[in-house]
C-alpha cells in the first residue's frame, strides 16, 4: 500500500485501519481527525481497486468537504472518484435531482438561498390558510423561524399537528407548513430545510431507493457528527443498515455548538445505542499548548450530558516555554478593543494573519474591526452571504438562471436591474413578459431579442448578446457563456463612464469568489460533464462570503471557527451575558443552553496553537458585567 | 441488465417507433419496415465510439423526406434505450455501483435505467453533433455529472453485438474482430516454453530459407537500403517463412474446416451458409470463454442479428436456433424465414409493418391467448406454416376446398394472392377465434369465408364478437349455399359434379332433377365417388376453360376485399 501509516498514533492507525461494522471516533480539538477521517478513505479505495462500490464522506461544510477532497486525492491516484465528499445538503440535492420524480420534483428545480424568496412564498402560505379573520396573522418574517424548526426537526408534513401540540395557534401553523412544503414542490423549488426533510421523507417512503443508495455507498463516513440535526440524523439512518452497518462516525460531543439549530447531546448517545457502535478515543491533542489542554480539561468537566466514557484530552504538543495564557481585564469594551487593536499593531503583519479574534456575538467583533480600523489595520468578518451582491455577478448569475428556468420572473427581474445598472438600458419586466409570448413563453429569448435591438451599445456589447445567443439559446453551453459573460464584464468595466460609479466596485472580488467556487464544485470532472441546474444548485448551497484578504486579521464568532486551528487566540468578552449568553444564564446554570456556552468556550479555547489571551471588561455598552463563570472553572 | 425498450424517433425511415423487447426478440416485416435500422441503431448507440465523442451515425441515418434539401434539415435523431429490471432486485450490486446517479426506483420498486442518444444538425459549428443524456421515470433529463464515465460502463456491461446479414467470415476471423482477437490476445504460454519455442521456429525458418534459395536476392537487394537510411548494423534483413515470434503468430492464426473430402480449407474459402454457422459458432465461444475478460464479468451481451437464416438449409435453420437459443443474453433478430419462425415462441415476434403510411409495431399480448389457443396456434401455424406470419392479409377460410380453390380463382382474376401478401389460413382445425386474434395483434388484416350452413353460420358469429369497431363486410363473407361445392353448382359448373358420380354412388342421388335435395344429393355422390380434392382440381380447370373468366360473385367479392385489405396497409 502506498498511503503512509507511519504518521499515525496507535489510536490512529486503529481508527484508520477500522474495516466494516460501526465505529465511533471520539476525537477531541486538534487529534488529527481529519487525517484519520481521509486516511480511512484512501485505504478503503486502495484496497478494493477494480471494485465498483463507492464510499460517502459526509462533512458539515462544503470547504471542509473540498479540503478533504484535496487530501484524498493527494493520498490515492486509481479510482478517487469512487470516494463522494459532499454535505447533509449537497447530498440530499443530489437524492432529489435523481429520484424527485417520486414527490413531483423536476431535477432542475432551483434552490431558494435568500430568506427574501422563501418569505414570499410563506406570504402566499398565509394568506390562502389562514382566515382573514383570525386572531393570529404572522408575517412570514415571524413564522419563518418556526418552519424551519419544523424542518431541522425533520417534522413530516403529515406530523407537524401533532409534532406542534398544544403550543398557541399549533393548528394554523401546521396548516401553513403543509402549504409552503407543497407549494415550494408545485414551483419546483426547494429550501436548505425542505432539501434535508424531502429527502428524509423520500427515502422513508420508498427504501427501495435507500437500498439502491447503500448499495453504491457500501461505507458511510461521517465528520463532525455532534452538530448534526433530527432530519440530517435520519437521512445518516436511512442509508446505512441498522443491523450491520458500515458507518464510521467521527464526533466530539464536547463540541457540539449547534444546539440551538438542532444538534444534541442525546442524539449521540442514540447514535451509539442504535448502531451498538465500537468506540475509539482520540484524546491525544496535538495542536494546543499544555496549559491550554488544562484549561479546556478543568473546563468542560463540568459539562453534564457528555459521553459516560470520555476521556480528558492529554497534551502532545511540544513546545519550549510556558506563559501560553494571558487574562486581561479592563475598565470597559472599549479598553478591551483598543487593547487588542494595540497588541496586533505591534505584530509584524505578516504574522497578524495568523491571529484570530474570537467572540460570542458578531456584536462584538464588530467593535474590534472598528478599533483595528481606526489603527489602519485591515480586519475581516467572516458572514455568510447567500447570493453575489455586485451588478455584474448578479447579472451573471440570473442570466444562468433563467437560462435553467425560462419562465422565472424574479429572475428576470433581476436580468433588467442588473443590466440596467451595467448598461443604463432599462427594460420594462411586462415587456419582456409580453414579448416572450410570441417566443414559446422563454423570458431569456425575449429579453435577448429586446437587448439586442438596442442600437446604442457598444460593439462589445453587441458581440455579447450574440454569443448569449448562441451559447445560451440554440444550444445550451453554459460554460462558453460564463467565459463570454466575464470578457464582457471587463470590457464594460473598463470602459468608465457608462455604468454609474460603484457598480463595478465588488466586482473583482466577487469574480473571484465566483471562478474559485466553480473550481471547488468542478473538482475532479470535465467541466463539460457538469449540466447548468447541477451547477446552480451546488452554487445555491455554498457561501459567496469574500475570501480573507491578504494580511487581515481575522476576527469571528465561536462558531465561524469550528474546525479551525490559529497561532494566536484571542478570546474577548469573557463575561456572563456574552459568553455564557444571557439566555443561559437565565436558563440556569445545569440547562442545556450552559453546557452548550460551556462548549462554545472550549471550542474557543481549543483553536489556539501558540497562544491564548482572554479578556474581559467591567462594563459592555454601558452595562456593569460579572466575569464570566467560565473564567473561574478554566482556573485562571 | 435487460434492455427492455428500444425507441427510434428519426430515424433513417422511421419516423417514430417502440419496440418492447424480451429476451429473445424476432422481428418479421417486409423490406423497409425498420428491421435492420433497429439493429444498426441500437449498435450505434453502443458502439464504443461514442463515449469517445466521436459520431457515431453518417448522415443517411437522419430522417429525411422528400421536403428537405440535405439531411441539415432533418429532425433530430433521437435513440432511447431502456434498461429495466423484470424483478425487483435483480440486478447485482456492480450494476448499482456503476450507474448510482442515473438509477431509477420504480414504484413497483424495480430499477430502471432510460438512456438517450440523439443527433443532429448543429448551426453554430456547421456539423452534426451526438449528445447523450439519462432520465429519470418521467422522462425528464437527469442533470449528472460523469456522464462519459456512466456510457462507457453502460457499453462494457450491455455491450451489444451486430452479425449482419452479410456474413463474410474473414471479417470476423481476423485479428481486429471483437469476437476472434480476445482469443488470439494475452497468450497463455509459460516464459520458459515460448522461448523454447520461439527458437524452434527460427530452426524452422532457416532450414526453409536454405533449402529455398530465390530469398538470397531479395535479401542482398534490400540490405542496400542500410547504406542509404539509418538501420541495424547486423541482420538487417530477414525472411521469415512463420511469425518468428509467438503473439505475432497468434494474431495470425487461422482456423480452417475440412472439407467433405478431407481438405482443410479456410473458413472463407467455405460455401456461405457455413461461413455463417461458423461466424455464429465463434460468437458462441466468444460469449463462454471471453467476454467476461473482454467486458466485464457482469456484462450481459445483447445480440443484434441480422437474417441468420441466410444461405441455410431449412434443417440447418431449425438446428442453427437451437444454437441462437442457448446463447447467454438478449437475442434481437431480423428474419425473412418461416422456418426459423416456426421454433420461435409466438409472444417473442415483433411485426414491423406500415399502417397509415407510418411504421408500427405489433406483437402478440401474452393475454391474448389462453394456453390452449396458444397450443394451438403454435401447431397449425407457427411450426407447420411459419410463413403465414409474414402475410399481409389472412383468408380465412373453413377447409380443404376453400383452401385450395381461392387462390388458383385470384390467379385467373389476375389477383395474385402470393404477391399481394393474401395468405389463405384454414381455420377448422385450429379454430377461428385464436386466429382472428393473433391476426387482430399482429396487424395482419383478416376477411372470414364461411358457409352458409349452420356451423358457417356460428362462424360467422365468432368473427362477429371480435369485429370490434370494423364493418361487417370488411370481416366476413358468410356463402348464402351450404358450402363451396353448392356456391360451384350454383355459379354454373353442376355438371362437374354431375360428371364424375359413379354408377356405385349414382344410387344415392333419389331426388329429382331441379330440387334442391338433388343438388345435395349429387355434391355428396360426387364426392364419395372421388374426394374433394380431386373436386377442387376439376372445378378449378373447368373454370380456367370457361370464356369469359366466370367466378361465381361471392368469391370473386372475396379475393377482391381479401387484396384491398392487404393492401391497405402501406
Amino acid at each position: 500500500m502506498s498511503i503512509d501509516l507511519a504518521s499515525l498514533n496507535s489510536t490512529q492507525l486503529q481508527a484508520v485501519e477500522w474495516q466494516d461494522g460501526p465505529l465511533l471516533v471520539l476525537a477531541g480539538p486538534g487529534s488529527g481527525k481529519t487525517r484519520v477521517l481521509t486516511f480511512r478513505i484512501a485505504r478503503l479505495i486502495e484496497q478494493s481497486q477494480g471494485e465498483r462500490f463507492r464510499i460517502l464522506g459526509i462533512t458539515f461544510t462544503n470547504k471542509a468537504a473540498a479540503e478533504m477532497r484535496n487530501r484524498i486525492d493527494g493520498l490515492v491516484t486509481e479510482g478517487r472518484d469512487r470516494a463522494l465528499l459532499t454535505t447533509f445538503h449537497s447530498f440530499s440535492a443530489e437524492i432529489l435531482r435523481q429520484h424527485g420524480s417520486h414527490i413531483g420534483l423536476k431535477p432542475d428545480f432551483t434552490i431558494l438561498s435568500e430568506p427574501a424568496d422563501r418569505q414570499a412564498i410563506l406570504g402566499q402560505s398565509i394568506k390562502a390558510v389562514i382566515r382573514n379573520d383570525s386572531d393570529f396573522r404572522p408575517t412570514p418574517e415571524q413564522l419563518l423561524p418556526a418552519l424551519d424548526r419544523l424542518l431541522a426537526d425533520s417534522v413530516s408534513p403529515a406530523m407537524a399537528k401533532k409534532h406542534l401540540g398544544k403550543q398557541p395557534y399549533a393548528d394554523e401553523i401546521a396548516d401553513v407548513y403543509v402549504d409552503y412544503r407543497r407549494r415550494l414542490v408545485e414551483a419546483n423549488q426547494m429550501d436548505f430545510g425542505s432539501l434535508l426533510a424531502a429527502a428524509v421523507e423520500l427515502l422513508e417512503q420508498k427504501p427501495a431507493i435507500a437500498k439502491q443508495i447503500r448499495r453504491t455507498y457500501r461505507y458511510v463516513c461521517v465528520d463532525e457528527f455532534q452538530d448534526t440535526n433530527a432530519a440530517q440524523y435520519r437521512l445518516l439512518a436511512s442509508i446505512v443498515l441498522e443491523t450491520t452497518p458500515n458507518l464510521f462516525v467521527v464526533a466530539d460531543d464536547d463540541q457540539i455548538i449547534y444546539q440551538w439549530t438542532g444538534a444534541s447531546p442525546q442524539r449521540m448517545e442514540d447514535l451509539r445505542s442504535r448502531f451498538a457502535m465500537r468506540v475509539i478515543q482520540l484524546p491525544e491533542n496535538y495542536r494546543c499548548p499544555p496549559e491550554v489542554i488544562d484549561l479546556a480539561n478543568n473546563l468542560i468537566r463540568h459539562n453534564e450530558h457528555r459521553s459516560h466514557d470520555k476521556k480528558d484530552l492529554s497534551a502532545h504538543k511540544a513546545v519550549k516555554s510556558k506563559g501560553s495564557v494571558t487574562v486581561k481585564k479592563f475598565e470597559d469594551f472599549e479598553q478591551e478593543a483598543e487593547w487588542i487593536a494595540e497588541r496586533m499593531g505591534h505584530m509584524p503583519v505578516s504574522a497578524r494573519t495568523h491571529c484570530v479574534v474570537l467572540a460570542r456575538t458578531k456584536k462584538l467583533l464588530e467593535k474590534v474591526v472598528d478599533a483595528l480600523n481606526a489603527k489602519s489595520i485591515s480586519a475581516y468578518i467572516a458572514i455568510r452571504k447567500n447570493e453575489f451582491q455586485s451588478p455584474p455577478l448578479r447579472w451573471l448569475h440570473s442570466m444562468l438562471r433563467l437560462a435553467n428556468s425560462r419562465q422565472d420572473r424574479e429572475q428576470l427581474r433581476r436580468v433588467c436591474a442588473a443590466y440596467y445598472s451595467l448598461e443604463g438600458l432599462n427594460f420594462r419586466i411586462d415587456d419582456v413578459i409580453a414579448r416572450a409570448a410570441v417566443e414559446n413563453g422563454d423570458f431569456l429569448r425575449s429579453w435577448i431579442a429586446i437587448a439586442s435591438e438596442q442600437r446604442a451599445v457598444e460593439p462589445y456589447t453587441k458581440k455579447m448578446l450574440r454569443q448569449t445567443a448562441s451559447t445560451l439559446l440554440d444550444h445550451l453551453d453554459h460554460w462558453a457563456f460564463i467565459n463570454s459573460a466575464f470578457e464582457w464584464l471587463e470590457q464594460a468595466e473598463a470602459n468608465i463612464g457608462i455604468a454609474p460609479e460603484g457598480t463595478f466596485d465588488e466586482f473583482k472580488e466577487e469574480s473571484q469568489i465566483w471562478r474559485a467556487l466553480e473550481d471547488e464544485i468542478t473538482k475532479g470532472i470535465q467541466r463539460s460533464e457538469m449540466p447548468l441546474h447541477n451547477f446552480l444548485q451546488e452554487l445555491d448551497l455554498r457561501s459567496k462570503e469574500r475570501p480573507v484578504p491578504p494580511n487581515a486579521v481575522r476576527c469571528f464568532t465561536i462558531h465561524a471557527s469550528k474546525g479551525m486551528e490559529f497561532k494566536h487566540v484571542f478570546l474577548i468578552g469573557l463575561v456572563e451575558d456574552q459568553l455564557p449568553s444571557w439566555a443561559a444564564v437565565k436558563k440556569g446554570s445545569n440547562s442545556q443552553e450552559m453546557n452548550e456556552e460551556r462548549r462554545n468556550c472550549f471550542v474557543a479555547i481549543t483553536r489556539s496553537e501558540e497562544t491564548l489571551t482572554l479578556t474581559y471588561a467591567a462594563t459592555y455598552f454601558g452595562y456593569s458585567k460579572q466575569p464570566s463563570r467560565f473564567l473561574a472553572e478554566m482556573g485562571v | 441488465m435487460f434492455l427492455k425498450k428500444f425507441r427510434m424517433e428519426n430515424y433513417r425511415g422511421v419516423a417514430d417507433l417502440e419496440i418492447e423487447l424480451d429476451q429473445t426478440t424476432v422481428l418479421i416485416g417486409e423490406n423497409n419496415t425498420g428491421k435492420t435500422s433497429v439493429l444498426e441503431a441500437l449498435h450505434s448507440c453502443m458502439t464504443r465510439s461514442l463515449g469517445r465523442r466521436a459520431f457515431p451515425f453518417t448522415e443517411y441515418d437522419f430522417h429525411i423526406t422528400s421536403a428537405m434539401s440535405d439531411p441539415s434539415g432533418a429532425p433530430p435523431l433521437v435513440l432511447t434505450l431502456t434498461f429495466e429490471e423484470s424483478k425487483k432486485d435483480e440486478w447485482p450490486d456492480e450494476i448499482a455501483q456503476a450507474f448510482p446517479s442515473v438509477m431509477q426506483t420504480l414504484d413497483d420498486d424495480r430499477q430502471r435505467i432510460t438512456f438517450r442518444v440523439s443527433a443532429k444538425y448543429e448551426k453554430t459549428v456547421k456539423d452534426f453533433v451526438v449528445e447523450w443524456v439519462f432520465l429519470d421515470k418521467d422522462g425528464n433529463t437527469l442533470p449528472t455529472a460523469r456522464q462519459a464515465k456512466l456510457v462507457l460502463d453502460l457499453q462494457l456491461l450491455s455491450p451489444v453485438f451486430l452479425l449482419t446479414a452479410v456474413r463474410d467470415s474473414s471479417q470476423y476471423f481476423q485479428p481486429k474482430s471483437s469476437f476472434w482477437a480476445p482469443f488470439t490476445k494475452n497468450p497463455q504460454i509459460t516464459e520458459e516454453k515460448r522461448k523454447e519455442i520461439e527458437e524452434q521456429i527460427e530452426q524452422i525458418n532457416q532450414s526453409v530459407l536454405d533449402s529455398h534459395k530465390p530469398f538470397e536476392v531479395v535479401k542482398a537487394q534490400l540490405a542496400k537500403t542500410g547504406n542509404l537510411v539509418p538501420l541495424a548494423a547486423k541482420d538487417l534483413v530477414s525472411v521469415e517463412a512463420v511469425p518468428a515470434r509467438i503473439f505475432d503468430m497468434l494474431a495470425r492464426t487461422q482456423v480452417k474446416l475440412a472439407s467433405t473430402t478431407g481438405a482443410k480449407l479456410p473458413i472463407s474459402q467455405h460455401g456461405s451458409g457455413t461461413q455463417s454457422l461458423a461466424v455464429l459458432f465463434l460468437f458462441e465461444a466468444f460469449l463462454q470463454s471471453r467476454l467476461a475478460e473482454a467486458y466485464d464479468k457482469n456484462s450481459e451481451p445483447i445480440l443484434a442479428l441480422e437474417e441468420p437464416e441466410s444461405h441455410l438449409h431449412p434443417s440447418a435453420i431449425r438446428a442453427m436456433w437451437k444454437t441462437l437459443e442457448k446463447l447467454s443474453g438478449q437475442k434481437i433478430i431480423a428474419t425473412h424465414s418461416g422456418d426459423l419462425l416456426a421454433s420461435v415462441p409466438i409472444f417473442a415476434i415483433r411485426r414491423l409493418a406500415r399502417r397509415h403510411g407510418k411504421i408500427e409495431v405489433f406483437r402478440v399480448k401474452s393475454a391474448t391467448l389462453s394456453s390452449s389457443e396458444n397450443l394451438k396456434v403454435t401447431y397449425h401455424i407457427r411450426s407447420k406454416r411459419g410463413s403465414l406470419l409474414f402475410a399481409r392479409c389472412w383468408l380465412l377460410v373453413e377447409g380443404q376446398t376453400d383452401f385450395t380453390i381461392l387462390p388458383e380463382l385470384a390467379r385467373m382474376a389476375r389477383s395474385d394472392f402470393e404477391s399481394q401478401g393474401v395468405a389463405c389460413v384454414e381455420y377448422a382445425q385450429c379454430g377461428l377465434m385464436p386466429l382472428i386474434k393473433v391476426a387482430r395483434d399482429l396487424g395482419i388484416e383478416w376477411h372470414v369465408l364461411t358457409d352458409g350452413d349452420r356451423a358457417g353460420k356460428d362462424y360467422a358469429g365468432t368473427a362477429t364478437s371480435l369485429l370490434g369497431s370494423d364493418k361487417p363486410s370488411d370481416r366476413i363473407t358468410t356463402l348464402s349455399e351450404d358450402d363451396i361445392e353448392h356456391c360451384m353448382w350454383n355459379g354454373g359448373y353442376s355438371s362437374v359434379y354431375e360428371g364424375v358420380v359413379d354408377t356405385k354412388h349414382r344410387s344415392a342421388i333419389k331426388s329429382s332433377k331441379g330440387s334442391s335435395q338433388y343438388v345435395s344429393e349429387t355434391i355428396d355422390a360426387a364426392i364419395n365417388s372421388t374426394s374433394k380434392p380431386y373436386l377442387a382440381h376439376a372445378v378449378i380447370a373447368e373454370i380456367e376453360k370457361s370464356k369469359p373468366l366466370n367466378i361465381p360473385k361471392a368469391l370473386q367479392e372475396v379475393i377482391e376485399r381479401a387484396a384491398k385489405l392487404a393492401a391497405s396497409g402501406s
